[in-house]
């Protein structure tokens, strides 16, 4: 039976980790590269690294703590964060990257998913999307560039292209909750699981056990991924399961 | 009388698109001593081989029969040393693939590549973990525990034409072949090289293995 | 709340993890620690290990020692029982009772063993413990990872491989299960630092977390695990004791009382037959407190479980002692909170922060427990200054109640 799966988020900022509420106000949460052995030390199933530099978007620094970090890590590695090109995921897989992820690249030129998913094949293709809720015609604008750029198109219609054009997986990503630890937008997840066939990894806004097991439960997707939930609270991967393992949910097994 | 030992060079076939690094890393971890090649330098001195695979089983069939890199596996093959496909690299070790169009495999376990038929809630690709049912013993596969989890990221899967090369079952979707093995070969549809603890211990058992079952 | 229909402890217990009877993985572990190892055997397999490291370096081990019940006995039986000769190595969390120093005086003497002592700078760890309790509601990091990082430093540089430890993880968590003792494959390394001790900040991390110009690597250094390249290098070997002799608390503490005239010293909030535990650190009652509010479970349901797979105590009894213990505020609270440079309504806000689903206590709501008897003889010096307390809560966002609050 697939597994659920945990994904920690590392967000990289100055070659060190931080940790972000609603896309903004850093706090640092540690070395990438320790931090990473520590998370294949707790079992966590994958690892996501985004680069959020604004100044310079650029692949420079995942590169730069790739190669260290593959060393320590036999878990896949989803790296992200101003991948432009082709050569740019060129360079990430030849340097360990298992998959990239690519969110506003994606809005300028649908057919980059295409190329790109012909060439390293589907399963290594994560689209990211970055939501806010619209308060006033209660739908979901998406943003792009670290979240500073409002995109047009609706929800809908960006999965619909994402999925036509050969895209893997979605990374879903609330603004509105991001860092406060206190749920995932459950609505969002739901609404972008009822609108593309693929698999879907929720994120933003945990805070503690619960509300992973809220959004498993609720939405059904396959994975959760977490950036405040083990770096401000005495949490880790494994301690997670085993408390959702004891509400049926089922994680890997590696004892 | 001297007896001769064999150093252990473990060759892992470069075939371009795949993430060789998680590999080599795997058997640097283990100290482990390895190269990267390209198939056609296949040499004496490599007592094992690795074929990592990731993309399209039409484009690196192709590119391996291009430069007859094919013939230099199938050589190896008959040498009786070990070989281990993982992933796209496990299924080109059939007969046949349909990926991009029928395009022959390796050939070394009979058998044919096809399209997973995904189901309403379980999506192609098979991204994630889940459990591997081990059907019988064999040293690579030693001290590994039945029903454990490892990580798999495929739409397709490998038919195999005689039952007895089954050596792991998964389900997604249906029951498919995860761990095929005949005489010096075995193949894993998942990547041990992703797959933490028990990942590491299929490379160490592999690169002890002699080839004999 | 979930509990374990065995030994009582909640779902909010770490890794704990229940079969479909409603019984929970640290029963199922002791119950397979009991029926399938076969101890002889894993004794026959300890002196192999010792045999190896005897006598071919300045010391036979190093043994990671505090002077609480587990240090003790294991030191005690790698004296008394196989003549090793051991360099005792102590990282001091600045927090020793009296008593205890008193108890590792007579026993470094009774015993006749060399022992290095490391001491940190004190206005660090009252950095490290204000940080950490913020971030992961545990102020114990530097002693977690002073503790098991500051042996393998001293392995190193005194050339000294094999380093023995007390209790397998086993007893306790699911981290480590009877399985993997079986198997050998619970070892006192990094990846049981990673897995559990160090609340998943190594030294590394914790140097820019701290954000604070005047440390750099240098004063974290006490806290990094080494290099597992530089440990490779001496040959080293990490293990427990009770992955090869079977973990008795009890059978142990009577061993320590008569042939080395240790004694107990009764911690905060737990009942007096428990004096034997948890004897080492002035701010245990602290940190159990804080359990508490996390977790909706205290110390005493920790220890009356242990009793009760041991079958020395019926579940009524445990469940009567829990409600009288657990859950009260303890007497010292007030010298951890100027240790820190908060008030109590801060850390009430931080600890509920923590709170583990589905533990919902209001520690406005508890009530106080007795002084322990040697509270008047614990230091005080040196409180932390209010000022950086206040950035760092207001880093944190934990600055609502602290606007004009200079006093505490």
């Amino acid at each position: 039976m697939l597994k659920k799966r945990i994904i920690p988020v590392q967000l990289l900022l100055n070659n060190r980790l931080v940790k972000t509420k609603i896309f903004d106000k850093y706090l640092d949460v540690g070395n990438p590269i320790k931090s990473s052995k520590i998370y294949n030390d707790s079992d966590a199933d994958e690892l996501i690294f985004l680069n959020i530099e604004r100044k310079s978007r650029s692949i420079k620094p995942l590169l730069d703590i790739l190669e260290e970090v593959s060393k320590v890590c036999f878990m896949p590695l989803s790296l992200g964060g101003g991948i432009k090109n082709i050569d740019d995921l060129k360079s990430l897989f030849r340097n360990g990257a298992d998959k990239v992820i690519i969110n506003s690249s994606v809005y300028e030129n649908y057919n980059f998913i295409k190329t790109a998913s012909d060439l390293y094949g589907k399963q290594s293709i994560v689209i990211s999307i970055d939501a806010k809720k619209n308060l006033e015609n209660k739908n979901y604008d998406l943003f792009s560039e670290c979240g500073t750029k409002k995109e047009l198109i609706s929800l809908a219609k960006h999965l619909e292209y994402c999925e036509k054009a050969g895209a893997g997986e979605i990374f879903v990503n609330s603004i509105d909750q991001d860092g406060l630890m206190q749920g995932y937008d459950i609505e969002l997840i739901s609404k972008v699981a009822n609108n593309c066939n693929l698999p879907i990894i929720g994120c933003g806004g945990a805070g503690n056990f619960k509300h992973m097991k809220d959004a498993f439960q609720i939405t059904n997707v396959n994975a959760l991924a977490c950036g405040s939930l083990f770096n401000f609270g005495d949490n880790n991967p494994i301690r997670a399961k085993s408390f959702l393992q004891n509400y049926n949910l089922n994680f890997k097994i590696v004892k | 009388m001297a007896l001769i030992k064999i150093q252990k060079m473990i060759a892992v076939i470069d075939n371009s698109y795949s993430n060789l690094k998680s590999i080599t890393n795997a058997l640097s971890f283990l100290n482990i001593s390895h190269v990267v090649i390209k198939a056609g330098d296949i040499a004496d001195n490599h007592s094992h081989l690795i074929i990592p695979g990731v993309g399209n089983f039409s484009t690196v069939m192709n590119d391996l029969k291009k430069n007859k890199e094919d013939t230099k596996i199938i050589n190896f093959f008959k040498l009786k040393k070990p070989i281990m496909g993982i992933c796209l690299g496990m299924q080109i070790l059939s007969s046949l693939g349909d990926e991009s169009g029928p395009t022959s495999g390796l050939n070394l376990i009979p058998g044919s590549v096809k399209k997973m038929h995904s189901l309403e809630n379980e999506y192609l690709p098979h991204i994630g973990w889940n459990s591997v049912k081990i059907l019988k013993n064999h040293p690579v596969l030693n001290e590994i525990k039945n029903e454990m989890d490892f990580y798999f990221v495929h739409s397709y899967k490998f038919n195999l034409e005689n039952a007895n090369h089954a050596l792991g079952e998964t389900f997604y979707c249906e029951n498919f072949n995860s761990i095929v093995t005949k005489d010096n070969v075995i193949g894993f549809q998942f990547h041990p090289e992703k797959s933490q603890k028990y990942g590491l211990k299929i490379f160490q058992n592999f690169c002890n293995w002699d080839g004999s079952c | 709340m979930k509990n374990c229909n065995k030994c009582l402890l909640p779902e909010t217990h770490e890794t704990i993890e229940f079969n479909k009877i409603g019984t929970c993985n640290i029963c199922d572990q002791h119950k397979f620690k009991k029926e399938k190892i076969d101890w002889q055997k894993k004794k026959i397999e300890f002196e192999v290990i010792l045999k190896k490291y005897r006598g071919k370096y300045n010391y036979d081990c190093i043994v990671p020692f505090s002077g609480g019940k587990d240090s003790v006995f294991t030191l005690h039986k790698l004296v008394k029982d196989y003549n090793l000769k051991c360099l005792v190595v102590s990282f001091d969390h600045t927090f020793f009772r009296p008593k205890l120093i008193e108890n590792r005086k007579k026993i470094f003497k009774s015993l006749g063993v060399d022992c290095l002592t490391f001491t940190p700078n004190w206005k660090l760890v009252q950095k490290l413990m204000l940080e950490t309790f913020i971030r992961k509601g545990d102020f114990c990091w530097h002693c977690h990872s002073g503790i098991f990082a500051y042996p393998m430093q001293i392995a190193i540089k005194e050339n000294v491989p094999l380093v023995i430890w007390g209790e397998p993880q086993a007893e306790y968590t699911a981290y480590y299960s009877y399985e993997d003792t079986l198997k050998e494959t619970e070892e006192v390394n990094e990846e049981r630092f990673n897995k559990f001790v160090n609340l998943g900040i190594s030294a590394d991390d914790m140097l820019h977390m701290l954000n604070d110009n005047s440390i750099n690597k240098r004063d974290l250094a006490p806290y990094a695990y080494p290099k597992l390249e530089d440990l490779k290098k001496i040959n080293f070997r990490s293990i427990c004791l009770g992955s090869y002799f079977p973990w008795d608390v009890k059978k142990q503490v009577k061993i320590i009382k008569e042939e080395l005239d240790w004694e107990e010293d009764l911690n905060a909030g737990i009942p007096p037959e428990y004096a034997y535990e948890k004897v080492e650190c002035q701010m245990q009652g602290i940190r159990d407190y804080i359990k508490f509010i996390k977790r909706g479970s205290g110390r005493t349901a920790h220890l009356s479980a242990i009793d009760i797979r041991n079958n020395r105590i019926e579940q009524n009894v445990a469940q009567k002692n829990i409600d009288e213990y657990d859950g009260k505020k303890p007497k010292g609270l007030d010298i951890f909170l100027k240790n820190i440079g908060i008030t109590e309504s801060e850390f009430n806000e931080i600890a509920k922060s923590h709170a583990v689903f589905p533990a919902n206590i209001n520690p406005e709501n508890l009530e106080e427990g007795d002084e322990l008897p040697d509270q008047t003889m614990w230091d005080i010096n040196a409180p932390m200054k209010r000022e950086y307390a206040q950035k760092k809560l207001q880093e944190h966002g934990f600055d609502k109640n602290t606007k004009n609050d200079s006093s505490y």
